[in-house]
């Protein structure tokens, strides 16, 4: 208020105002700020971030009545002392759907394999894997079919088949000489040049090898030496001139003109190799040497003689103890021939006979008596046995 | 061995047969027996020689069957 102006002040109300400044505007300022300090600033923030906060306008928020409505339906519910919702299983809608247990739901998906997702999510992986790269980078249906029809359609190898209709592919052979590939070669006639460079060859007939070495010997199975060792043309002719010509044997061969070569003949006395023994006796009024001859059948024993008997036209006996006499060697020492009877009287057709200084062998299965005779006149016989 | 016995009575050729049979069945083992017609004698051949009771026992067969013992 400007005192310049030409009013006058009541120094009653002067007073009276100036009662009013009864606190200092510091004290004022503090007061209102409070305790906190708090400025209008700050309150424009709280209100700030409040506002923020009412983001739609509160009539759209649900009433008092709606609240009311809730609470009406949530008062329905009631709970037990675990304040686990109660539901009346009763109720429940669509009852008969659940036709089977969960356990057995559960098996059924598994299957009898017992699978579960995390097989199938293994087996996933596993594909995915696998594909590394997407399908879309591989071969198409329109490529091999290109592809397969650059070739024939497949049938039996033979001779005289047609000339191919489709793709010929040349085969390049090729050899590695160590450093470098070489094109394999042949003649004009399309035979294959071949120069081996080997060792040793061998050639297998399912058997044996046959070998040949590098230093041109041939390893073959029965030739294991040198052919120089064998014998020579000129010792083998040499040899053969010692042999007459092959000829049939026959009566009245002429004597040999060529070597004679005599059999040095032996036989196995079970333990080692012996000569055969020569004796020489009367043969048809000569003596000669013959070969020693040992009947298998000559037993080895002493055979039991009977010497002596006097032999006449009256028939006599010799009886043998049982089992008999199994070789029976009767000898004629006499003039006179002797009839003999094996086992029963001599016949008197055609009897066994003894000639005069004969002996006679006889093998029977037992010889138990013997009986004799002689025609005229009279002999003696000597009887000898093996039973 | 062999042991000679004459017999008085006639025989025939199957005597030595008779002989033996008599003397196995008694238990007398001889190996041969010859019939001698011509003097009406058998010989009786063992393998070995006779004891004196095996001989007393094969002159007892032989006097049963005819023949002299001396």
């Amino acid at each position: 208020m400007a005192l310049g102006m030409v009013e006058f002040l009541s120094p009653e109300y002067v007073k009276d105002a100036l009662s009013k400044l009864d606190i200092s505007l510091t004290t004022l300022r503090d007061a209102i700020r409070g305790a906190g300090g708090k400025t209008l600033t700050d309150l424009d923030t709280q209100l700030g971030n409040i506002y923020g906060r009412l983001d739609v306008a509160l009539s759209t928020r649900a009433s008092e009545s709606t609240l009311a409505a809730v609470k009406a339906q949530t008062d329905k519910l009631s709970f037990d002392a675990s304040n686990y919702l109660r539901v009346n299983v009763s109720a429940t809608v669509n009852p008969p759907n659940l036709d089977i247990s969960l356990s057995s739901l559960r098996d059924a998906l598994r299957g009898a394999g017992n699978k579960t997702l995390t097989d199938l999510d293994t087996d996933l992986n596993n594909i995915y894997g696998r594909l590394d790269v997407a399908l879309s980078t591989r071969a198409s249906e329109t490529t091999l079919s290109g592809l397969s029809g650059k070739f024939p359609s497949a049938s039996a190898l033979g001779d005289s088949m047609p000339n191919p209709t489709t793709t010929v592919v040349g085969g390049a052979l090729l050899g590695f000489d160590g450093t470098y590939w070489r094109r394999v070669r042949a003649d004009s006639n399309g035979y294959l040049l071949v120069t081996a460079n080997i060792d040793k060859a061998r050639i297998w007939d399912g058997t044996d090898y046959l070998e040949i070495n590098s230093d041109g010997s041939i390893n073959v199975k029965y030739i294991d030496t040198n052919l120089s060792t064998r014998a020579s043309e000129t010792t083998l002719s040499g040899f053969s001139g010692k042999f007459p010509s092959a000829s049939a044997l026959g009566d009245s061969m002429s004597n040999p003109t060529t070597t004679v070569v005599g059999g040095a003949n032996l036989v196995w006395t079970g333990s080692a190799w012996a000569r055969v023994g020569g004796a020489s006796g009367d043969f048809v009024g000569t003596t000669l040497y013959g070969v020693g001859v040992i009947p298998q059948w000559l037993p080895s024993r002493q055979a039991y003689l009977i010497d002596n008997i006097n032999v006449t036209t009256t028939e006599g006996s010799t009886t043998i103890a049982s089992p008999g006499a199994k070789i029976l060697i009767v000898k004629n020492k006499g003039d006179v021939d002797a009839m003999i009877g094996l086992n029963a009287s001599v016949p008197t057709t055609n009897p066994l006979i003894v000639r005069a200084r004969t002996v006679r062998v006889i093998t029977h299965r037992g010889v138990t008596a013997v009986y004799y005779k002689t025609s005229t006149g009279s002999t003696t016989l000597e009887i000898a046995y093996f039973n | 061995m062999s042991y000679e016995y004459v017999s008085r009575a006639r025989k025939d050729s199957s005597e030595s047969v008779r002989v033996m049979e008599a003397l196995t069945s008694r238990g007398l083992k001889p190996v041969a027996v010859v019939w001698k017609p011509e003097t009406g004698s058998v010989v009786i051949h063992f393998d070995a020689v006779l004891t004196p009771e095996d001989k007393e026992r094969v002159d007892k067969v032989m006097r049963a069957l005819g023949y002299m013992v001396g």
